[in-house]
């Protein structure tokens, strides 16, 4: 049950989780969206109101297609991997998760090697590569509340007199409800809000309002427009992500789990068939076009090649930004490290808040919004913030880890709510009763489950951080690039050697990630073992 | 008339054979299956289900070769040790889930939920949350939601296990009786000697990897 | 033992986390940094700004403001307290918004008079300094002409001719640069008639890529596609043989079209509002100094804006000399680049 239940032990300081989250949010949210809806005034006149409607309603049916396509294609997966236990699930857990987390360029690159003319860019080029990215998140978010399920519900079902596509409906999806419409408001504003992959893979019928915010604003430098771009692509995205949340994460109400299930393992044929058809096709999926840019990391004009992979601590050595792919991969650790931390700290807290106090939950849902903010517009209003006197932040280290956190933290809260709710909080009481401390109580009880949330959280934000997506690309740095830069920066010139390189540190970026994801998912395993 | 439950020749296991089971249960008889945990009993259990196919051999329900039927073709009732209710519905519409699927009207259906209910003492529940039940209240209502559309045969697995030793008894002498006065048929899985004794007609036991009546 | 090792792990993040970010502070190095603000394709050699340093005490601190449109934006924004002292990296296109927004200091380098004439406008002299250009170009490969037996094109009218039909790739304007330089060029070349020579383009069967990566790298014959001719560089050659897999090619397998070449700039000023304005300048005069000026070919494949640096080999034998290139008045760009972008995207469907 969710900790604030038993409110006559829970300790006191519990129902303050919610300041540090809002007080993290107002300044590096609050503060950024403040400065944009006031530029945005301005262009009201001017606005060319019917052409930007035009597209968002062009963004809208791009993005609720993908979001289909991408249910479709996940829930098989999400239910294969949370109602079995088998050898692989981890990594094939693990590999899924992969696409989320790279450069959209290189997944646009790998795409257009795949399809090659067969898929020329446009609408539908644009919905598979929306699915692949967002494969992740079916995945993630369903899949937490999936494995929370009792399979013998569906066998009580089926004893009952119904079909198996009967029990599926009846007893299953219902169940999967908010989590389903939770990771669909999730996949929707990333597809609406999406950029890399349009702008790569897309024609005019996928244009987004993001797309429009860059060109308003770094090519005409016209900030009010972009700004006012901004605010509509902000309603939407509000809007959708109001309806997912809704649904699932601001439920108060614990769902009791008298025992965690564990998944058995498939032990009949016909299951097996099931778990490994629909983990492998998962699995192939994901690993296709990755596939391609693995050969093309040990392809040379003249066959197979080593010299990508050697050259990647020495390309461009001696110069000074391109520095060396060697040093990406320490800078890209060092902010999925801070932001690992920063992220699960305030992800945790923030769905702690929701379920102690009331205003823990307009927190997480305001926390929800980065997801779909413009990152072009994130990035100014920051640096508009942050710009003045005494408090010039905008060349700060920290803004960067930090602005990746924001991003992270709405996929920590829905991965950590169901969760925190799943944990028997009747230890607590026991533990009251013994005579412990309410605060001592509060960790009897939930200090395991905190811990592994905790890391587990944070391995998400890493991942995030890793792949470097949002207002992190609008910021200005100093210091070397991180590895998806990099990787951009090398395929932004000509020569063999700056793709074959460029291919190789993507995966570099790839194996990192599998690795960090398997790691993190041996520390939830661990307790469920327990 | 024809028997409740036989099983002819049946191997059971899921790829190794873990289990020879002949038996016949007549009808309206309450069979107690005893032995040591990890001696197959669930695994039984599933075959009869239908969630585990025998290797080899028959199954025969109500006079019916359902051997190779799916689950819901078997007309099997099965109770768990835990309850398993639908948290989705409200009680009624747990028990109203298989009176709609053998396709009664949704009044009738609700009519007769409110009937079984109350034949447990539960009326008035109809409309609560599984989540507000006792888990006492919880497992009678998982009774009658087997038993709402009437199955040849009823399979309780351990149904009392997740209870107290108190309630425990009471439930299953009460349970019992309820059963005999609707002549169902049915097999009560135990490693308990003293609830197998006294609550069934017969006990059956397992024995070097043999069940035999 | 779960509870250890997870413990050690925190321990571990913190620890590693306090040593890292230890590590990439830079704000304590005192009053002689300045802080340079370039886009991510900003390249110099390491000993140069080590050299400066020696030279003058002076030390650099490169920051990346993101793609070039990105850097001017934040810079636009920032007009008056910037976060760096000198930015590098505007080109000839946006010079005249951001001398609008007034964000330079203005500044004439010591060594002006070294400078191309033809790179300095009434726009951006005694405000900015012009450190590198290069122009966009139509790339061929040779290869594919060669096979199919068919003549390489001469001019860009050619292009609108059954002969090349489905044969070029060009970047959408609105998302890249070469894209917006080659927009620019049809209109310097057609004046009024450009949108016109667009459709005709578009009749031909033009292909719009997203970036300069997708349309090089995927559709470009040169890369993976199929298409002979693609929107690139001057300096594109050479840089194809100095990023060529070992042992290098003795030429490269592409040739650039040298008609109707866009002339890019870029320029470097002082940032309005720089607490170090004095060695901001003697950054600027750094830029233009000759062992920078002749190290910029290899490092960003650009030509230098200085007369008489001697070029690289590579250089001399394989980029493009581009007779006339093509350039339109700052003030024009800053004045009809929304409608002009507009206009194409209704002329091509994007």
């Amino acid at each position: 049950m969710g900790p604030g239940d038993g409110a006559l032990n829970a300790p006191a300081w519990l129902k303050w989780t919610w300041v540090i989250p809002a007080l993290f949010l107002s300044v590096l949210l609050g503060a950024p969206i403040t400065m944009v809806v006031q530029h945005s005034l301005d262009a009201v006149s001017t606005f060319e109101w019917s052409s930007t409607l035009h597209i968002a309603a062009l963004a809208a049916l791009q993005a609720f297609t993908s979001t289909c396509v991408a249910l479709a294609v996940g829930l098989p997966l999400a239910g294969a991997l949370s109602s079995y236990q088998f050898r692989g699930r981890a990594l094939t857990q693990a590999l899924v998760t992969v696409p989320f987390v790279l450069p959209t360029v290189v997944i646009a690159l790998a795409f257009r090697g795949l399809f090659g003319s067969l898929l020329q860019p446009g609408f539908l080029l644009v919905v598979v590569a929306h699915t692949y990215i967002n494969l992740a998140v079916i995945v993630r978010i369903v899949g937490a509340t999936w494995q929370q399920l009792d399979s013998r519900e569906v066998i009580a079902a089926r004893a009952l007199g119904a079909t198996p596509f009967r029990a599926f409906v009846s007893v299953t999806l219902p169940q999967l409800r908010g989590a389903i419409l939770s990771a669909s408001a999730v996949v929707f504003v990333f597809c609406f809000t999406s950029l890399g992959v349009v702008l790569v893979l897309g024609d005019s019928s996928t244009r987004t309002l993001e797309s429009t915010i860059l060109r308003e604003s770094s090519l005409l430098l016209d900030f009010p427009a972009a700004a006012l771009t901004s605010v509509l692509q902000l309603f939407v995205v509000t809007a959708a992500l109001l309806i997912g949340a809704r649904a699932s994460m601001l439920r108060t109400r614990a769902t009791p789990i008298l025992r965690i299930a564990r998944a058995p393992r498939p032990r009949l044929p016909r299951q097996r068939l099931f778990v490994y058809a629909i983990a492998i096709s998962g699995v192939a999926i994901v690993l296709v076009p990755l596939a391609s840019l693995a050969l093309d990391s040990f392809r040379g004009q003249g066959g197979w090649t080593l010299q990508w992979w050697q050259s990647l601590t020495s390309i461009d050595s001696g110069t000074t930004r391109l520095g060396s792919p060697a040093s990406a991969i320490a800078v890209s650790l060092k902010y999925a490290l801070i932001s690992g931390l920063i992220a699960g700290l305030i992800g945790v807290l923030a769905a702690m808040s929701v379920l102690t106090h009331r205003l823990g939950r307009a927190v997480a849902l305001i926390a929800l919004a980065p997801l779909g903010i413009s990152a072009a517009t994130l990035g100014l209003g920051l640096m508009l913030s942050f710009g003045r006197p005494p408090i010039d932040l905008r060349s700060w280290d920290l803004l960067i880890p930090l602005s990746h956190s924001l991003v992270a933290v709405p996929l920590v809260i829905a991965v950590v709510l169901p969760t925190l709710r799943a944990t028997d909080s009747r230890a607590a009481t026991v533990a009251s009763a013994l005579g412990a401390r309410p605060t001592r109580a509060f960790f009897t009880a939930y200090g395991p489950t905190l811990r592994i949330v905790l890391l587990a959280a944070g391995g998400l934000a890493a991942c995030v951080s890793l792949g470097e997506f949002g207002a992190a690309s609008f910021l200005a740095r100093s210091g070397d690039p991180t590895v998806p830069l990099q990787i951009v920066r090398l395929m932004q010139r000509p020569g063999d050697a700056s793709f074959g390189v460029a291919a190789a540190l993507a995966m570099v970026l790839v194996i990192g990630t599998v690795m960090l994801i398997l790691g993190v998912d041996a520390l939830g395993r661990r307790r469920t073992a327990r | 008339m024809n028997s409740g439950l036989e099983l002819i020749g049946c191997s059971v296991g899921y790829t190794e054979p873990l289990l020879q089971a002949e038996l016949t249960v007549p009808h309206g008889q309450i069979v107690a299956i005893l032995g040591p945990s990890g001696c197959g009993k669930s695994t039984l259990l599933a075959s009869i289900l239908g969630t585990v196919p025998v290797l080899a051999g028959k199954v025969v329900v109500g006079g019916i070769d359902v051997t190779s039927l799916p689950i819901h073709q078997r007309r099997v009732g099965m109770v768990f040790q835990d309850p398993l209710l639908f948290t989705h519905l409200t009680v009624a519409h747990n028990v109203m889930y298989g009176l709609r699927r053998s396709g009664m009207s949704k009044p009738q259906a609700a009519a007769r939920a409110s009937e079984l209910l109350a034949w447990v003492d539960l009326q008035g529940y109809e409309n609560r949350s599984p989540l507000e039940l006792s888990g006492g209240q919880a497992q009678r209502v998982a009774l009658v939601r087997a038993l709402a559309p009437k199955p040849a045969i009823l399979l309780l697995d351990e149904p009392y296990s997740a209870l107290d030793a108190d309630l425990r008894s009471r439930l299953a002498a009460e349970v019992s009786a309820l059963l005999r006065e609707e002549g169902v048929t049915a097999i009560h899985v135990t490693h308990d000697e003293l609830e197998a004794g006294s609550i069934t007609d017969t006990v059956v036991r397992i024995s070097e990897n043999r069940l035999i009546s | 033992m779960s509870i250890h090792a997870s413990k050690l792990f925190i321990g571990l993040v913190i620890c590693s986390t306090a040593l890292l970010s230890a590590c990439g502070d830079s704000e304590s190095a005192g009053p002689t940094t300045v802080r340079l603000l370039t886009h991510d394709s900003f390249v110099v050699s390491q000993p140069l700004i080590d050299q400066f340093k020696k030279d003058t005490g002076i030390s650099i601190e490169l920051i990346t403001g993101g793609d070039s449109g990105a850097m001017v934006a934040g810079a636009v924004l920032a007009s008056g307290s910037p976060t760096a002292d000198v930015l590098f990296g505007i080109d000839n296109t946006l010079l005249s918004k951001a001398i609008e927004a007034d964000i330079f200091s203005p500044y004439t380098a010591t060594e002006a008079d070294s400078i191309l004439p033809t790179l300095g406008d009434d726009t951006s002299g005694g405000v900015v300094t012009p450190i590198d250009y290069g122009d966009v170009c139509i790339n061929i490969d040779d290869a594919w002409f060669t096979e199919q037996r068919v003549a390489k094109p001469t001019n860009i009218d050619q292009l609108t001719s059954a002969t090349y039909k489905d044969l070029l790739v060009v970047q959408d304007p609105a998302s890249s640069s070469p894209g917006l330089a080659f927009m620019l060029a049809t209109i310097a070349k057609y004046g009024d008639g450009w949108t016109k020579y667009w459709e005709q383009l578009r009749d031909n069967g033009v292909a719009v890529s997203g970036s300069w990566t997708d349309a090089y790298e995927s559709v470009f014959s040169g890369g993976a596609g199929d298409r002979p001719l693609v929107v690139s560089y001057a300096t594109s050659p050479p840089a194809e043989i100095v990023y060529a897999e070992e042992p290098k090619p003795k030429k490269p397998s592409t040739s650039v079209l040298t008609e109707a070449c866009y002339r890019q700039i870029e320029f470097a000023g002082i940032l309005r509002g720089s607490p170090n304005e004095e060695a901001a300048q003697q950054v600027i005069d750094w830029l233009l100094s000759a062992p920078v000026q002749a190290d910029v070919p290899l490092s960003m494949f650009v030509f230098p804006a200085r007369q008489g640096v001697t070029l690289p080999e590579v250089f001399t034998k394989f980029a493009a000399q581009v007779p006339a290139p093509l350039q339109l008045p700052a003030g024009d760009v800053n004045a009809h680049l929304a409608e002009w972008l507009k206009t194409w995207g209704q002329v091509m469907g994007r």
